[in-house]
């Protein structure tokens, strides 16, 4: 039955009800008046006003009438109403996670369930999407694989050989140069693919964060050396997580690495570990350019660079702050970008873990 | 020294082939991975070269094949899919060692000797170049008898070049050695720790060592 017959068919009832509850009085009353003129006559009668009797007419039978219909009414809109509800509920649920779990249908074949049969379809459609997006990144990084050993062996041979000119060597150096970057892309590229699609492995073990971030330390400073940067550890606090050792040091060392890398001369960059009552935080704070303000809710994305001008100067890929909120959330942990009040740069990577 | 390579991509095979002939070994080919575990069981080979995804057998299938078969032979296997997972599972199936695609040929030749290499010799407690020291139990370095203090990690990038000998070790090789990373770090973290260390070493000793080989990686060897 379509929705629009079926709130018709209750309106209907209840307007039936009612007419009866009206009819009811009115005969009551008439009834009555009848009796007063066969027991009295015309005198008698004459009693009962007619005023008196609309007005009883409508307090005893046109007010319950009243009520009922509102009453009935509210109940008939509620319903109807109801699955609106419900497919509102599923569409404010609906992420891309969760792409492939259709909303509960009613199966009373109405407009609101052919309605969700549509979004059902959308989802769907929408999930093919994404997935068909993810398997293509993830196999266009894998097909790039086989290519890039060639070139990359293939140029190694012209070096190697003793018949390449010395006018082409430079030249095949830069292109051998090229070529491992590119496989460092396609790499990143593939790593991306397969958090996505949720295929990332990780072990879970007891990770010591303060000892990841004292190695961490250690590499920062020799990194930042170049560039004058001064590197502070401060507060680091002993902190065990469960996590994927390794896929946490390649968080710490994206960060490390992004805080030195977007900094200037002569700057500083200050880390901390703080354990809290059921949650362990880092945080990394640097000096340098601030991102541009329309460009910050967007720092995770991938491929962003900072601003254009600057980002020549900059080496990498722009894939580094993805990859490390990947790992973050794979760890059921954030990741949090913020410009600080005095222009400096901070990310705090938060994730549960207990007190030791 | 014998080499068989199982790879069914052609134009990878045949540049494996010409980097191994060049290097003076004697190289076969197979395409599939049931003529590979064939041939590995008709002949003798000093080591293999196999391709993870393979026609007819797959190269995890054939290495524990053989394996089963009580051949000892090293493997290495190479593949384009995954890098962490494929390796625990080339390494469980019986593979001596694994490398991801996109590789070096320098890497994988490399890799490959210290495989050959690893059954024959054993070895020193020291290892020596020209007048540089190193105990590789104690860590103790020293350049013409004067001790040098190194950083555990400088120890370790130190101890990686004079393991190879002479031979150019690439900076994927060095990350794996040093901080055990099985990603690309994405810096240069290599080049900055050289730098330092050829400042330890180098600096006020002649000859210099430590050789940058652009486009590969690193040397620790007397230039020629």
């Amino acid at each position: 039955m379509t929705l629009r017959r079926r709130i018709l068919l209750y309106y209907a009832a209840t307007l039936s009800v009612s007419l009866v509850i009206v009819a009811f009085w009115s005969w009551f009353e008439f009834n009555e008046q009848r009796d007063a003129a066969l027991r009295g006559g015309v005198e008698a009668a004459m009693k009962h006003n007619p005023l008196v009797e609309t007005v009883e007419i409508i307090l005893l039978g046109g007010l319950p009438a009243l009520l009922l219909g509102i009453i009935g009414g509210g109940l008939l809109m509620r319903r109807a109403l109801r699955p609106i509800e419900e497919l509102t509920e599923a569409l404010e649920t609906t992420t891309a996670s969760n792409l492939a779990e259709p909303v509960t249908r009613s199966g009373n074949g109405d407009e609101l369930d052919r309605m969700t049969a549509v979004f059902n379809g959308m989802k769907e459609r929408l999930g093919a999407s994404f997935t068909q997006a993810r398997e293509f990144t993830l196999h266009a990084s894998h097909e790039l694989k086989t290519p890039l050993t060639i070139l990359h062996g293939t140029l190694e041979q012209m070096l190697g050989d003793g018949t390449t000119p010395v006018a082409h060597r430079e030249r095949v150096t830069s292109m051998l140069e090229e070529v491992q970057r590119l496989s460092g892309i396609v790499g990143q590229l593939a790593f991306l693919a397969k958090a996505d699609a949720g295929l990332l492995e990780t072990t879970h073990g007891a990770v010591a964060m303060h000892e990841l971030v004292r190695d961490l330390v250690e590499d920062l400073t020799l990194l930042s050396a170049s560039q004058n940067i001064s590197v502070a550890l401060g507060t680091c606090q002993p902190a065990q997580v469960a996590g994927d050792r390794m896929r946490l040091r390649q968080l710490l060392l994206i960060l490390g690495d992004n805080a030195v890398k977007h900094n200037h001369k002569n700057g500083s960059i200050s880390l901390a570990l703080h354990q809290d009552e059921d949650q362990v935080s880092f945080r990394i704070t640097n000096t340098g350019p601030a991102l541009p303000l329309d460009l910050r809710p967007r720092v995770f994305e991938r491929f962003l660079r900072g601003d254009a001008s600057h980002s020549n100067t900059v080496e990498g890929s722009g894939l580094g702050l993805s990859i490390a909120e990947s790992i973050a959330r794979s760890h059921r942990g954030s990741l949090v970008f913020e410009v600080l009040e005095d222009g400096r740069t901070q990310l705090t990577f938060s994730l549960p873990g207990g007190q030791k | 020294m014998h080499i068989l390579i199982v790879e069914d991509d052609p134009k990878t095979a045949a540049l494996l082939a010409s980097a191994l002939r060049q290097e003076d070994f004697a190289v076969s080919h197979v395409a599939d991975g049931e003529s590979g575990l064939q041939s590995a069981l008709a002949e003798v080979f000093d080591a293999l070269l196999v391709d993870i995804m393979l026609p007819k057998r797959t190269g995890l299938s054939l290495v524990r094949e053989l394996r089963q078969q009580g051949r000892t032979t090293p493997v290495i296997m190479l593949s384009a899919r995954g890098e962490v997972e494929q390796r625990v599972e080339g390494l469980n199936a019986g593979a001596d060692d694994y490398l991801p695609k996109p590789f070096a040929l320098s890497e994988l030749l490399a890799r490959l000797r210290s495989l050959l290499r690893r059954n024959v010799v054993h070895k020193p407690a020291v290892l020596a170049l020209a007048d540089l020291t190193y105990d590789i139990g104690t860590r103790e370095t020293r350049r013409a008898g004067k001790r040098i203090e190194l950083s555990s990690r400088e120890s370790l990038l130190l101890e990686c070049l004079l393991r190879a000998e002479g031979r150019v070790v690439s900076r994927r090789d060095i990350i794996v050695s040093v901080w055990e990373y099985d990603f690309d770090p994405g810096t240069n973290l290599v080049d900055v720790y050289v730098r330092r260390l050829r400042e330890k070493i180098d600096r006020d000793h002649s000859p210099t060592l430590i050789q940058t080989v652009r486009g590969f990686g690193y040397a620790l060897r007397l230039q020629p």
